[in-house]
């Protein structure tokens, strides 16, 4: 059910709104030297509903951008000058490993996972990260796969 | 404002409705879709059991759905949709919500206890398309059914056809209105006796050469049907064997009526039927006041075409030609049996063989279409082999491929075979050009058997 026309074309005050929430998450992130300006909250939010719509997903808050941002700020891999870019590629990283694990792996944990995985085996280089995760989803598919045609009972 | 509110997506359509009048500012429908979409929001965390604040669209529009379904439960319980769009504003959209949820749920319970009181008065046939509805697919529905989450999912599709059926509505709703018909039909099947209903499916089945017992049969319509013709034909309408006497009594005296007699001759029947079966539940009178239509119509498409013999169901000797192979009663072949007859007819060169192979060793519907779709046959061949078919056995192959067409009541042949272009399958779209090449007489012949006949309930 796409809601009519008539009801997006008044979703103005809402990105209003949203903007206004992602600026405070500086409070926290100016930190660790890290500061989004309005322009730059413009954008993530505007990368986010892109790639939200690419992956097909629907998301009515900014719950993931702000946990996002609230787990990695204090990382010492991130500056001020990749901190947008940064955001951006954890964004379609969440979303697309989502996707893969058929949304049996929590926000939380999802996040904790590539934190770990970013700040430890990765060392902080974005390409590494894509590759871990990408191999990550890829042996939690075949597991899952797995137990699907495991005889009937062996999977319970 | 009342006649542009569609049945369904009712609150969308009040909400689009009262805008369009100027009864809703856009403020306040900006109000509404706030709330609406934190009401989403809300379920959408329900549903990820608080771990996921995202979702795939399709879940997302499923819960949506769901939200506007239990929304238009509570509002269309209003008298006029200007009572409704006042409480829109009056009240906030998860108390609504929270009513129409509620009213989605005692109607979950009350089709339950319905459910079960048709479950006590089961006919006992041997119909595999009631039986299966009755023991499979509605406890699975029950099982599966979520008010929440999925409360306009209708989640089963049952094979069981019923003579009004309506579709347009979804979830527990549609569930709701199949029961209560299936439950006044079903009292009206119980005026009959078991060996007389039981009776008149066989001979249904030997006059069309069938094994009815896997049949899309409603067992009502054949019921109603032949007591309506026991009465024309001066019987108690509970007495629903025909004899061939009988039936050539009624054929010259239906054919030889106009038009405009069988409306009249039909309510009298009906009348007479309700009389001697001493019908007098208002519900069971005013269905079968709906369905006196259908037959008027069937009767007089079935004396224009000259194929009474396909509505009557008689007791003794059939009156179609007898033939063939391929749709009488008989078991299906195995697997092996299969492929060593695909083998087989890959092997043959010539065309006659092939067919020759096929009307001897195929004795049922199933086993003919996984032949058509084995790739075996090519180009010309298939219609080689629609040409060594009885038109009975023409006209169930094509309730298969309109099967779903046909069940908004018949349609003239010739509208389904223009569609011809559209058939993706390769023997369907050869099947209709065949069809489309006969004379007129047999297309006519073949037409009628398509609208009277119901498609089978295919295995595997």
């Amino acid at each position: 059910m796409r809601l009519p026309a008539i009801f997006q074309a008044l979703g103005t005050g809402l990105q209003e709104r949203q903007l206004e929430e992602l600026l405070q998450t500086n409070e926290e992130s100016a930190k660790y030297g890290l500061i989004l300006t309005a322009e730059a909250a413009a954008e993530i939010i505007e990368g986010r509903n892109r790639v939200l719509q690419s992956r097909g997903r629907v998301e009515l808050g900014l719950d993931t951008t702000k946990m996002l941002i609230k787990n990695f700020c204090a990382s010492s891999f991130l500056n001020q000058e990749e901190y947008v870019a940064t955001l951006h590629e954890l964004h379609e990283l969440f979303y697309y490993l989502k996707n893969r694990t058929e949304d049996k792996i929590g926000d939380a944990e999802l996040i904790g996972l590539i934190k770990d995985c970013f700040e430890n085996s990765c060392g902080g280089s974005l390409e590494l990260l894509r590759d871990t995760m990408e191999a990550f989803a890829e042996n939690f598919a075949r597991q899952n796969q797995l137990v699907e045609y495991l005889p009937e009972g062996e999977g319970e | 404002m009342d006649k542009n509110l569609a049945a369904s997506r009712y609150t969308l359509a009040l909400l689009q409705e009262g805008f369009r009048v100027g009864l809703l500012d856009k403020q306040a429908l900006a109000g509404l879709q706030a709330q609406i979409m934190l009401l989403l929001k809300d379920l959408i965390l329900r549903y990820t059991r608080g771990e996921s604040t995202s979702v795939t669209v399709e879940t997302a529009e499923s819960i949506m759905h769901s939200i506007f379904y239990s929304l238009d439960a509570y509002l269309r319980s209003f008298n006029n949709p200007q009572e409704g769009l006042a409480i829109l504003q009056a009240t906030s959209v998860k108390e609504i919500y929270a009513k129409g949820l509620a009213l989605v749920t005692a109607c979950v319970a009350e089709c339950k206890t319905l459910y079960r009181q048709i479950l006590k008065q089961k006919l006992n046939v041997q119909l595999e398309a009631y039986n299966t509805m009755l023991e499979e697919d509605l406890p699975m529905f029950f099982k599966n059914y979520g008010a929440v989450f999925k409360a306009h999912d209708t989640m089963a599709t049952f094979d069981y056809p019923l003579v009004f059926d309506d579709m347009s509505s979804q979830g527990i709703f549609y569930i709701k209105q199949y029961l209560e018909k299936l439950e006044t039909e079903t009292r009206f099947c119980r005026l009959f006796a078991h060996e007389d209903m039981e009776r008149i499916l066989v001979n249904y089945g030997r006059i069309c050469r069938i094994d009815y017992r896997k049949w899309l049969l409603n067992i009502f319509e054949l019921l109603i049907d032949t007591s309506v013709f026991a009465v024309l034909s001066g019987c108690h309408a509970g007495d629903i064997t025909i004899t061939q006497t009988q039936y050539g009594r009624l054929q010259a005296r239906l054919s030889r009526l106009k038009a405009s007699a069988i409306d009249p001759l039909v309510d009298g029947a009906m009348a007479k039927v309700c009389q001697d079966l001493q019908i007098e539940e208002p519900k069971l009178l005013d269905y079968l006041h709906q369905y006196r239509r259908i037959l008027k119509l069937k009767i007089a498409g079935a004396v224009e075409k000259n194929t009474l013999q396909h509505l009557i169901i008689t007791a003794g000797e059939e009156k179609i030609a007898p033939h063939s192979m391929i749709f009488r009663q008989g078991e299906r072949m195995s697997d092996d049996g299969f492929r060593s007859l695909i083998r087989s007819i890959l092997n043959r060169e010539a065309t006659a063989d092939k067919i020759k192979l096929i009307t001897a060793r195929v004795h049922s519907l199933e086993d003919l279409l996984d032949v058509l779709e084995a790739n075996c046959l090519f180009g010309e061949e298939f219609a080689s082999l629609y040409n060594a078919l009885s038109d009975p056995e023409l006209a169930v192959l094509g309730t298969t491929i309109f099967n779903e067409e046909l069940r908004n009541g018949p349609l003239p042949l010739s509208s389904l075979i223009a569609k011809a272009g559209e058939a993706e399958i390769e023997w369907q779209a050869r099947y209709l050009s065949f069809i489309q090449k006969l004379h007129n007489t047999r297309t006519g012949a073949i037409e009628k058997m398509v609208n009277t006949t119901t498609c089978p309930a295919l295995e595997g």
